[in-house]
């Protein structure tokens, strides 16, 4: 049986739903991508147990069917395609023929009754939320998710409820950021999604410019997460657990407050972190006087200095910092300046932005 | 100042070593079991070790270490009475309390060993043998346990002191006397030189100190790479290494003798993953920071004893880790695993460390 994609828009779908598929997977067919032709309808799918991608997608087909192949080695085969403007896909019992022009690829499949499908979840109750709204959540918080980390819990986006508002809530234990959306939400709202759905996530409303014509809608149970972004579905499984009370290690006050300009910061951090040691991104500040001083080095004896104009009149104090952690926030932060709430050397200090009242950012200090 | 104190030009450490801890509590909560052969350890029924034996129980051969099972084997008579790590904790703290009055500069090694500067030390006319000779009477009167004491004016030599009069007993090696005791000191004793490193210094006809004097640096660092630098002062008695008092914890880990062997790597898998629930609890209970790890380690102890370690550089405690070090190290099992161990060693570079936000 013979279906014909549009060359084009199939590569753009594939690019998407395949990262999905990891090339190492104990599971050979967690490889693959799953086809289901349906009339002119063709849904395609990638799963890693964990989270499932999929999306839909026009086509000419002589029937219906379902097939599998695999993600990496069908992406680079399109991409190489992209001169024809239609590919065919002949499926046969074990293989299926990818024919471009006079091009042709046989791949083997793995049969689709094997894909390990999520069970599907519950879309009556789907809530719509602002395009906007959910950039904000990501881009304000995620860049401080844990990878990898023992503390399973802290290797996703944990989102809960605040005075009838979606809060955001990531930290990796070392630096943590939280944003109060505009979205309002049940007062039940806690659940962490896993670090890696929230990164598909971003790729697609990436994929779609973040428009704000988006259509999303979401929807949540005990176990599972779901999310719609216009013709994308987005399922994973929650991280099980208890977030910890970030409350706690948000400092209600601090000693002393440096102001500094957003630009000039973020220009002397990048100068500096030419030469910071790559293991630990150390860097070390010293405001005094309404001046703070910078300087890092690393193992080759190689040493970054720099003096910039600060608003400052507590005492001298040295603070170290991983440099990253920093400049990380300053990515993020809205508003022309920076306010750096400290209390002492072994204290988390507290980043606000002059223009960016939901967000708050704690960055833990590194012994230097 | 008294006479005695003239013998002391530079620094003044007194090594505390308890004579077979473990079971010297449990003979002294259970005066029976005097003039018997006591051991602390697993059951030799569940493939247990044993962490200390008494005096008596060591003339049969028996050591800590030793497998429960062999043990009974060396001495059917030994007592082997299960580890209560608790109490032994307990009476640690309190004998430690005793090192307090003598001086600030402590540092554990272990639950029963310790080194004391005492050099600033007013006490006892600032004669610190006589320091170490209260030391373990106050421990002997208040505790009803025994201690060995070495007295020296470095670390090194201390600890070969303590050894020297077990038990009960201590030693002195004055400043002007360490490069001629040193001499004669077998390389056993010397920190670094294990099993491994002592077979190549037998191979190579050194068996004490002083047969390795011949050796130059540079002969010793190609022997033993760079901590044959190390080793050329040790063996001149020469160490310089601090009483730390912050005591670093360097590495943490964890580990498990089966009571079946295992032949499979699934089932390997299986224990690894218990193995790594119980060190993320140690983390947790023990408020350990797993922000600063330098790389992670795996253990394992085949069923004719031989003894393999595997690490690799990881910055994460995941249990994908472990596996992949495990599955990289262990394509198929050719003799069966009697035990497993899983670890980490945390980063000491004390420049710079990060801290964490849930621990501080």
């Amino acid at each position: 049986m013979r279906v014909i994609y549009n060359t084009k828009d199939l590569l753009d779908k594939i690019k998407n739903i395949a990262p999905t598929a990891e090339a190492k997977q104990t599971l050979m067919i967690l490889g693959n991508l799953a086809f289901n032709i349906n009339g002119n309808s063709s849904h395609i799918t990638s799963s890693d147990l964990e989270i499932e991608v999929s999306s839909s997608i026009e086509c000419d087909s002589e029937g219906d069917c379902t097939f599998t192949l695999p993600a990496r080695k069908l992406l680079e085969i399109l991409n190489a395609l992209t001169d024809h403007e239609k590919v065919t896909f002949t499926v046969l019992e074990s293989k299926v023929d990818i024919t471009a022009g006079k091009s042709k690829i046989s791949l083997p499949t793995l049969p689709a009754s094997d894909f390990p499908f999520m069970d599907p979840i519950d879309t009556e109750n789907m809530t719509s939320v602002d395009n906007n709204d959910l950039t904000k959540i990501i881009h304000k918080t995620s860049f401080a998710m844990a990878y990898q980390d023992a503390r399973h819990f802290l290797n996703g986006l944990h989102l809960c409820a605040q005075n009838g508002k979606i809060v955001s809530v990531c930290t990796d234990g070392h630096r943590l950021a939280k944003y109060v959306s505009d979205i309002n939400c049940n007062d039940d709202l806690s659940i962490i999604i896993p670090r890696k759905a929230i990164l598909e996530i971003n790729r697609i409303l990436t994929y779609f410019n973040n428009n704000s014509d988006n259509l999303i809608t979401y929807s949540y149970s005990n176990q599972n997460f779901v999310i719609h972004i216009n013709d994308f579905r987005i399922i994973s499984k929650l991280i099980e657990g208890n977030y910890p009370n970030f409350n706690k290690v948000i400092p209600e006050s601090t000693s002393a407050e440096i102001t500094v300009d957003k630009k000039t910061f973020k220009t002397s951090l990048n100068i500096i972190s030419k030469v910071v040691n790559q293991q630990y991104k150390g860097v070390k500040l010293t405001p005094q006087n309404n001046s703070m001083h910078l300087i890092s080095s690393n193992t080759d004896s190689e040493i970054g200095e720099d003096q910039i104009d600060v608003k400052y009149d507590g005492e001298e104090i040295s603070i170290g910092f991983n440099i990253s952690y920093l400049q990380d926030v300053i990515d993020v932060i809205d508003g022309d300046s920076i306010h750096i709430c400290i209390n002492d050397q072994n204290s988390g200090c507290l980043l606000k932005g002059n223009d960016d009242p939901n967000s708050i950012f704690v960055i833990m200090p590194m012994r230097v | 100042m008294s006479r005695k104190s003239k013998n002391w030009k530079n620094r003044k450490i007194i090594h505390i070593d308890m004579d077979s801890f473990f079971a010297s509590i449990e003979i002294r909560d259970n005066p029976k079991l005097k003039d018997k052969p006591v051991a602390v350890g697993g059951k030799a029924t569940e493939r247990g070790v044993l962490t200390t034996c008494n005096y008596l129980a060591r003339e049969y051969g028996l050591h800590s270490a030793m497998s429960s099972k062999k043990a009974t084997q060396l001495c059917k008579d030994v007592i082997i009475l299960p580890v209560d790590i608790a109490k032994y904790r307990r009476v640690s703290a309190e004998i430690f309390k005793i090192f307090k009055c003598y001086s600030k500069k402590i540092e554990p090694v272990s639950i029963d060993e310790a080194f004391i500067d005492v050099s600033d030390s007013k006490y006892c006319g600032c004669d610190p043998e006589e320091m170490a000779r209260q030391i373990r009477l106050c421990i002997k009167k208040d505790f009803g346990l025994t201690a060995s004491a070495g007295i020296s004016s470095n670390k090194l030599i201390a600890k070969i002191c303590s050894d020297w009069r077990k038990p009960d007993n201590q030693f002195c090696v004055y400043d002007y006397d360490i490069s001629n005791f040193i001499r004669d000191v077998s390389l056993k004793s010397i920190p670094g030189i294990g099993r491994v490193n002592f077979e190549k210094c037998k191979n190579l006809n050194m068996l004490t100190c002083k047969n390795m004097y011949e050796q130059s640096r540079s002969d010793l660092v190609n022997l033993f790479g760079s901590y044959g630098n190390i080793l050329f002062d040790l063996i001149r008695g020469v160490d310089n290494r601090e009483v730390k008092t912050d005591r670093v914890r360097k590495s943490v880990s964890v580990e498990d003798t089966f009571l079946k062997d295992l032949k499979d790597i699934n089932s390997c898998l299986e224990k690894i993953s218990l193995l790594y629930t119980k060190l993320i609890n140690r983390c947790e209970s023990s408020n350990i920071n797993t922000g600063n790890i330098k790389e992670i380690f795996i253990k394992i102890k085949f069923n004719d004893f031989e003894v393999i370690s595997r690490q690799k550089k990881s910055k994460c405690l995941h249990i994908r880790e472990f596996e992949n070090l495990f599955n990289m190290n262990v394509m198929t099992i050719t003799k069966p695993i009697r035990l497993l161990g899983l670890g980490f060693k945390i980063c000491q570079d004390e420049e710079m460390s990060q801290i964490d936000i849930f621990n501080r």
